[in-house]
């Protein structure tokens, strides 16, 4: 378990030019609130979790040019959520520019990753800790009214994430990585 | 080869760490693949030449 970093989330996104741990706590504290945003706007677990690989990604390459404001850090992270989702219902699939930018490697989704991203993205939703923040950054962008409730018309995952087949073995998952 | 997880948050937590490793310290980039074969003939190539470079050095001390 972690240990709790007093860093507000601005700090540490300033730390993280000269420290990477710094971004590994900000990303800890908001990763289940970004994967419930995008859980409960599109229809599958791979897509909800490509975008917010996406989006912590395109916060890291932003990191260098973050400016401490007095609003929560939270809501400029939001922000890079809601243009993720919004070009990605524009596209019709998650793009994975900032991932390729960072040279990152491709992750392999197993059957009980859909199960963890679930259930992760499901608890999330049910504190609905965010919210605040995502309304804000939505009025910022003019995305604001029924757009929150609707699901994004995203089909397919980036290069970035691949999507194990149901149903097979976690031998066969490896294979499966190994071969594509 | 692409890494297979059952831990996803964890797996995307390494990748970010990392890439903001690589950001943060340029010189300390580990090379993602493995080096292919154009890159073994290059170097292969390189070597020959610095020894036969050295070779001839040695001759021309030799001739001295």
């Amino acid at each position: 378990m972690w240990e709790p970093d007093s860093r507000t989330d601005g700090e540490l996104l300033v730390a993280t030019t000269d420290d990477p741990q710094a971004f590994a706590i900000f990303y800890r504290r908001h990763v289940r609130g970004v994967l419930g945003f995008f859980r409960r706007r599109v229809l599958s677990a791979e897509i909800a979790f490509d975008l917010t690989a996406e989006t912590f990604a395109a916060a890291l390459e932003a990191s260098p040019r973050y400016m401490p404001r007095p609003e929560p850090a939270r809501g400029w992270l939001y922000g890079i959520a809601w243009n993720k989702l919004h070009e990605a219902g524009r596209q019709g699939c998650a793009e994975d520019t900032a991932r390729c930018n960072l040279g990152m490697a491709p992750i392999a989704l197993g059957n009980d990753s859909i199960a963890q991203i679930d259930a992760v993205a499901g608890a999330s939703a049910l504190l609905q800790r965010a919210v605040p923040d995502q309304r804000r950054a939505a009025s910022r962008r003019r995305l604001a009214g029924g757009a929150r409730d609707e699901v994004a018309a995203v089909t397919r995952c980036s290069p970035s994430i691949v999507p194990a087949p149901v149903g097979l073995s976690p031998q066969g998952r490896l294979e499966y990585a190994r071969n594509d | 080869m692409r890494e297979t997880t059952d831990d996803p948050l964890g797996a995307l937590e390494r990748e970010l760490v990392d890439a903001a490793r690589r950001r943060s310290e340029p010189w300390a980039v580990v090379p993602r693949r493995p080096p292919d074969r154009l890159d073994r003939v290059v170097a292969l190539a390189f070597a020959g030449f610095a020894v036969i470079l050295l070779c001839a050095v040695l001759v021309l001390l030799a001739g001295h």
